[in-house]
């Protein structure tokens, strides 16, 4: 597993594409906290009139928690779609695959790679919180069990991207797929909104689990769903990898 | 199975849907024997090659590699084998020390033996003045090394070889062919290929195959020796007069003797003469042609090439196949409605 671990992580930085994503998705959220701040700061203004202080962490943190729980959906996709997909066109695979190393193990080892590449990524972004920090007194309980609820969403996604990207030899088709049923994820919270469907479709919303999270409410349904969600993905994957075995 | 055994395939057969792509392959390979796969393109070279290599596992039939059964024992299967296949799949954005590294480390190798495994591999290849390199920008003759280097980096005792030589310029190829010789000294070696002069060269024994079936098994020699339908005898002699080919037709054992019209060299002219090949007639017609007084230029044996055993049998296999292919046919729809009947319940 560590050799293919060291693998990937080596091909994501050896690359501009690991470089690109991270430094593309540090602007966005860069842009989204000095936003943020400015509209908090007008908030607090007016609000000073008013006998109420605006409580920061309901209005600035978690926003920007879930807003980064957002952006990966867009940036994910990008990260999974070579994880087998390239293998698959090049043949690596099969010589990969007559290895002495389970499926298990490739599976693992690509999943960790990507992670490390979003762990940078949600690290840098941690500089935002630590500027509010200094500035004003913040939850960071609640900030911290939102950047756990980040990591099981990453993780979550990226075992779907990789399940995508093991399905063919084109990348294309592999975000294209990811993109979709991550768009899916979320367009179940907006049918949340409407209401006579709230109870089917909403916990089905990989964002309202997030949400909860950001809150600083570690509930084990959030964990359950990022969990299963996750094992049915690498599940998929690896009989995706077997069905070599037994297609005919 | 003996113990010497190294690789024991028995009926080996693999179908991709109503396609059979190996049809009932039995082979032994012994310890330090380089074998050869013979056969035209789509004869089940390749399809074999991933069984033994444990890409996919076989419908029916069994093989044990170094001990270990490819159904059972995968993992031990595959750590007992270096595998390069066909058209040399590598990671273009790694160099090739660390790609390498990476096959060393994915085989097992403890990192206590990595630097000595690996620089052992590329010395082997004659890789170390490209170990830096990226793999993208390296010749196709340098490719195939690497492609053998990450095969033996961890000394497996078997090693499979898919078209090691498909590409390459003849000089590349000779190379390619030295090193697999070398390497047939220390393990044992499987190598397929379409091209004739390759195994007889490199190969100890051959297995020629063809849609699917093995039709011959034997070594580069025998097989000369028993595809030999006859002996023929080249004899050139020069200015013979017009009663030569008369004469050589009346030496005992001489079946036909023909005149060949091209005429090499001033005043000299060929007779093919064929005899069957339990009577060797060089003696008789060497006396002949001398008690006559005649110039002997030439007499020597024609051989019949492995070239010209290849496509004999393969051609002869064809035939019997469209004798057998109306058979065949009725066979199949019979299955077909068997099953059709077994998901209706």
């Amino acid at each position: 597993m560590y050799a293919v671990f060291l693998r990937e992580v080596k091909s994501y930085f050896g690359s501009i594409m690991a470089w690109a994503l991270i430094a593309v998705y540090l602007l966005i959220s860069g842009y989204l906290v000095a936003f943020s701040l400015e509209d908090y700061s007008q908030f607090s203004m007016s609000a000073m009139q008013g006998m109420q202080m605006p409580n920061i962490n309901e209005l600035l943190v978690q926003p920007l928690l879930s807003t980064y729980g957002f952006l990966l959906l867009f940036f994910l996709p990008l990260l999974t779609m070579r994880l087998f997909a390239e293998e698959r066109r090049s043949g690596t695979l099969d010589l990969l695959l007559t290895y002495p190393i389970t499926e298990a193990q490739i599976i693992f080892g690509k999943l960790l790679a990507a992670m490390t590449v979003v762990l940078l990524m949600l690290v840098l972004t941690l500089s935002g919180f630590i500027i509010m920090g200094r500035l004003t007194p913040i939850d960071w309980a609640a900030i911290t069990s939102g950047y756990v609820g980040l990591l099981f969403m990453a993780v979550c996604f990226i075992s779907m991207g990789m399940w995508a990207s093991s399905l063919s030899g084109s990348q294309l088709v592999a975000a294209s797929i990811t993109y979709g049923g991550l768009l899916m994820l979320w367009i179940f919270s907006a049918v949340d909104k409407l209401g006579f469907l709230k109870e089917k479709f909403g916990d089905l919303s990989a964002l309202n689990h997030l949400n909860n999270m950001t809150r600083g409410v570690v509930d084990t349904q959030d964990v359950v769903y990022f969990v299963a969600l996750s094992a049915l993905f690498l599940f998929l994957t690896a009989r995706v990898l077997e069905s070599r075995k037994w297609r005919g | 199975m003996s113990k010497s055994c190294m690789i024991c395939a028995e009926n080996l057969t693999k179908r991709f849907g109503q396609h059979t792509a190996v049809d009932g392959v039995s082979f032994q390979v012994e310890q330090g024997e380089v074998l050869g796969f013979l056969g035209p393109n789509a004869a089940g070279k390749t399809t074999t090659m991933k069984m033994l290599t444990c890409y996919f596992p076989p419908t029916s039939g069994n093989v044990t590699i170094n001990g270990y059964n490819v159904m059972e024992n995968s993992l031990e299967v595959r750590r007992s084998i270096g595998f390069l296949p066909e058209n040399v799949p590598l990671y273009n954005d790694m160099t090739v020390r660390e790609y390498i590294e990476f096959a060393a480390r994915a085989k097992g190798v403890r990192s206590a033996d990595l630097d000595s495994k690996v620089k052992k591999a590329l010395e082997r290849c004659n890789l170390e003045n490209v170990q830096n390199q990226l793999i993208a920008t390296i010749s196709r003759g340098y490719r195939q090394r690497v492609g053998i280097g990450q095969a033996i980096v961890n000394e497996p005792p078997v090693l499979i070889f898919d078209e090691p030589t498909v590409g390459l310029d003849p000089a590349q190829i000779k190379d390619i062919r030295e090193l697999i010789k070398e390497l047939g000294r220390s393990s044992t070696v499987i190598l397929s290929t379409h091209i004739l002069p390759e195994v007889s060269l490199t190969c100890n024994r051959i297995v020629i195959l063809n849609h699917g079936k093995v039709v011959a098994t034997d070594t580069p020699e025998n097989l000369e020796r028993k595809m030999q339908k006859g002996n023929r005898f080249r004899v050139i002699l020069l200015d013979p007069p017009a009663e030569a080919e008369q004469t050589l037709r009346g030496i005992p054992g001489v079946v036909s003797v023909s005149k060949l019209d091209d005429e090499d060299r001033a005043g000299h002219v060929a007779f093919m003469v064929d005899t069957p090949s339990d009577c060797d007639a060089s003696g008789s017609i060497a006396s002949a042609v001398v008690t006559k007084g005649w110039n002997l230029v030439g007499l020597q044996a024609e051989k019949m090439s492995l070239e010209d055993i290849f496509i004999d049998i393969v051609q002869s296999d064809a035939s019997a196949d469209e004798r057998s292919a109306g058979a065949e046919q009725a066979g199949e729809d019979a299955a077909d409605s068997d099953k059709a009947g077994e998901d209706k319940e």
